[in-house]
């Protein structure tokens, strides 16, 4: 198998250093990590001496069980979860007795020696405003943060502070003995520690050194420990350590009487799955963002350490969520939505949605599913296809039957269809090939006469699928699929053919003839953006009609906005047309798209997109190579409202 | 008779002499450095290390070595800041110091306009020459999603200059 791609890759990196002492240096780096300060645990927990596994009931009751697997034996002082009692956020150590935040008023803040360290949030109640930290402590990498406190300078008194909130933070140093006290810090204000009397500078530096010391433990104990901690609708809405997605493990659906009312709110347990695919969604489907508006629902996921993360329902379609500090809209698929509104709807009547208690026996009828992103239009003989519903099946002694009505080709999706930045085809013609025009039987013979598989040909690249669908008059529909990558096998279930390429020029070529004969199709239907390509060649300068694209992911990935599509009046296309007839030029790979297309369509309904570049001008792909074309400042300005300059 | 330790130090000796080699060249391509490279591997290999007994053979602990390797790069993006640990005691100048240049240069500077999985997943394809089921196990996530990657991933490397001065089309 040769590809271009794969021998670059191969080729490009340099001889590897020698390998000597790797593996000193990463037994010092686990020991460095792993430093145990031989102290006893908090009373009423186990000093883990065997592998465990360790959950917590749904009432947050620590049960540790043997483990299933020989793991490594842990240190003798393992940061275990030990979280507040009487559900006030966060661990124990952040609090007093009596429930009150533990701030340790006039206290002589850092010691110069502690056992372990925890670092605690500014929620003053499980569901309020506020942040929440991690529920173990940290018992590696102390001295880094006391050396950072006691290097801190003093803060300038006349130094110029804002006044927005943003966070505060403590961290509750405990002695072997128990002993505690704190240091509190800010990231808002003027960013400032402060150490018993002193006020100092590095607000933000020591909150960062905090992270990075729990989240290096965490990595060391994740091979140790499976903590798989239990969701509340009750959960402050940041967390001091933010968890990571791929850690999120399990998750509750809330819905409350109000907005901002958490009090009283019905709760359902999320399963497993359903949770992996919320997070699968999240990382695909969010944009940059906050949502506008906010609906009485939402979601707290919860991984391995209990650090909670909040996903607020904006609207009918839309949750907000942080990723780190960084604002999120996320707009689940439409499947995935139908089954959040289901179990939210659950949530939300009482007695069914708290667990364990059997609810009133009414039986509730799910709402409808709300619509999220319409899939791509595609004809009704294709329906299913783009989503890689259509399964094909061994045909009798490998051969197509004669004498089809129609023959229909269809775009097999190769993104990830419930992304709705996934690019959607290449697309089919919405016309298929007739059975009166003959061109129906010559696709079954251009079939039959296709070659058995040929393995040398074979390439890596992932690349799209095509289905052709051959209907006759019994009412019979058989399916055969195109591979154009590979090793361009055309399947029909286990039997292959080779040709796949071929076979799908000559088909277009079927289909060329048959628009000569029967004229035009008529415009595709949308959904069209952020870009829709098709099979058949398509010369912009034909187009007849079109959408303007704006606000939708680069050329990195990255979403620009919010993603718009918007009709392009007849008189504007057909202005562009002229203009690209004349005006476009061969154009290289040089330019970086903005996440703004314009999706052109001729008399059949084929779609080509150009994508804008950061410099303004446009490129297409067609016949092997990229086309550009730069819009004259009149037509630029016309284009404007419908992409705007601004939302790249 | 050795005892099972000294055994296994020599096992796990010989696995990083015979395999980290390869691991540093996915590395490397990943994050485009010598040093942040042998860092990633020496971060994983100190993660794995323990559990190297509880494997059949060598290929498997270097799967699951693999995979605690590429996890790590995905999630350090996630972080507020780069651990830049000193990989070795005494750095030893070697070629892991060589400056990238030619067409080399132009992969690594391709790669950098990538996001870390679509990144993760073309060195896994093209690199690793792993298949879209070990890749989506292998990084924790679906098909899908390492198709959507994959994709997203050449259609960005087919639009770098600096894969068409080096006459590579993806």
């Amino acid at each position: 198998m040769t590809d271009p791609l794969s021998d670059a890759f191969k080729a490009t990196p340099p001889t590897p250093p020698t390998t000597e002492g790797w593996l000193d240096a990463a037994r010092r780096r686990r020991r460095r990590r792993s430093q145990v300060l031989g102290t006893a645990l908090v009373a009423g927990l186990l000093a883990v001496a065997v592998p465990a596994t360790i959950h917590f009931t749904e009432d947050n009751t620590l049960v540790a069980n043997p483990a299933d697997s020989p793991t490594d034996v842990p240190p003798s002082d393992p940061p275990v979860p030990q979280p507040e009692p009487n559900g006030l956020p966060g661990a124990a150590a952040c609090w007093t007795e009596s429930g009150e935040m533990f701030v340790d008023e006039g206290g002589p803040g850092a010691p110069t020696d502690a056992a372990r360290v925890w670092f605690c949030g500014d929620a003053a109640t499980a569901d309020g405003f506020g942040s929440v930290g991690p529920m173990e402590p940290l018992v590696t990498g102390v001295d880094e943060l006391l050396t950072y406190i006691s290097e801190a300078q003093p803060a300038p008194a006349d130094q110029a502070c804002t006044m927005e909130y943003t966070l505060a933070y403590r961290l509750v140093f405990e002695q072997a003995d128990g002993a505690r006290s704190v240091v509190h810090g800010e990231l808002h204000g003027c960013r400032t520690i402060r150490n018993g009397d002193q006020v100092l500078e590095g607000g933000e530096g020591l909150y960062t050194l905090a992270q990075d010391l729990w989240r290096a433990q965490r990595d060391d104990m994740a091979e140790v420990y499976d903590v798989a901690m239990g969701a509340s609708c009750q959960a402050p809405t940041r967390a001091l350590l933010p968890p990571l997605l791929e850690n999120l493990a399990a998750g509750v659906g809330c819905a409350g009487e109000a907005v901002g009312v958490t009090d009283g709110a019905g709760q359902v347990v999320l399963d497993g799955d359903l949770v992996a695919r919320i997070v699968e969604e999240l990382e695909t489907n969010s944009i940059d963002g906050f949502g506008d508006g906010q609906l009485p629902q939402w979601l707290v996921l919860t991984g391995q350490w209990g650090d909670p993360m909040v996903l607020h329902r904006v609207d009918e379609e839309s949750f907000s969520w942080f990723d780190g500090d960084a604002a999120k809209l996320w707009r689940p698929s439409r499947v995935l939505l139908a089954e959040l509104d289901e179990q939210l709807a659950l949530a939300a009547e009482p007695g069914q949605g708290v667990p364990g208690d059997p609810g009133t026996g009414e039986t509730l009828e799910p709402e409808a599913p709300l619509p999220s992103f319409p899939a791509v239009w595609e004809p009704d003989a294709c329906e299913g296809a783009l989503e890689g519903g259509i399964p094909t099946s061994e045909l009798e002694a490998s051969r197509l039957a004669d004498d089809p009505t129609a023959v229909w080709l269809c775009g097999k999706g190769m993104g990830d269809l419930r992304d709705p930045y996934s690019p959607q085809g290449p697309v089919a013609p919405m016309d298929p090939l007739s059975g009166a025009s003959g061109r129906a039987q010559a696709a079954v013979d251009l079939y039959n006469a296709l070659p058995d598989p040929n393995w040398d040909a074979c390439t890596d690249e992932l690349g799209p699928a095509y289905l052709v669908i051959h209907e006759y008059a019994d009412g019979s529909r058989v399916p055969v699929e195109i591979q154009t990558y590979g090793c361009r096998a055309v399947v029909t279930g286990e039997q292959l053919k080779a040709g796949g390429q071929d076979y799908l020029d000559a088909l277009l070529a079927l289909w060329a003839e048959e628009r000569q004969e029967f004229g035009t199709t008529g415009e595709r239907p949308g959904p069209i953006c952020p870009r829709l390509d098709s099979v058949v060649a398509v010369d912009p300068a034909d187009a007849v009609g079109g959408v303007a694209c704006s606000g939708w992911p680069d050329g990195t990935g990255e979403p620009r906005g919010d993603g718009v599509e918007t009709l392009l009046p007849p008189d504007l296309v057909s202005t562009v047309a002229e203009q690209l007839a004349n005006s476009a030029y061969p154009a290289g790979y040089e330019g970086m798209p903005d996440g703004s297309t314009l999706v052109l369509q001729n008399a059949y309904g084929d779609p080509v997109t150009l994508e804008r570049l950061d410099d303004g001008t446009y490129r297409w792909w067609t016949d092997g190579e990229y086309r550009g074309w730069e819009p004259p400042s009149a037509v630029a300005e016309a284009l404007e409202p419908y992409v705007p300059s601004g939302t790249s | 008779m050795s005892d099972p330790e000294t055994t296994t130090a020599r096992g796990l000796e010989h696995f990083v002499a015979s395999r980290g080699a390869t691991l540093w060249r996915a590395a490397w391509l990943l994050t485009g450095d010598g040093h942040h490279a042998e860092d990633l591997v020496q971060t994983a290999l100190a993660k794995c290390y323990p559990r190297y007994e509880d494997f059949e053979d060598d290929e498997r602990f270097e799967a699951y070595l693999r995979g605690a390797m590429y996890k790590t790069y995905c999630s350090w993006w996630r972080r507020l800041s780069w651990r830049n640990e000193t990989p070795s005691a005494e750095i030893v100048p070697d070629v892991a110091d060589e400056v990238p240049t030619g067409s080399r240069l132009d992969i690594v500077r391709a790669l950098e306009t990538l996001p870390r999985m679509q990144r993760a997943v073309l060195v896994l394809q093209y690199l690793e020459d792993r298949s879209v089921a070990e890749i989506a196990e292998l990084l924790g996530i679906s098909a899908g999603s390492v198709k959507t990657h994959s994709h997203r991933g050449r259609a960005a490397m087919r639009q770098s200059a600096h894969l068409a001065e080096a006459g590579v089309r993806p």
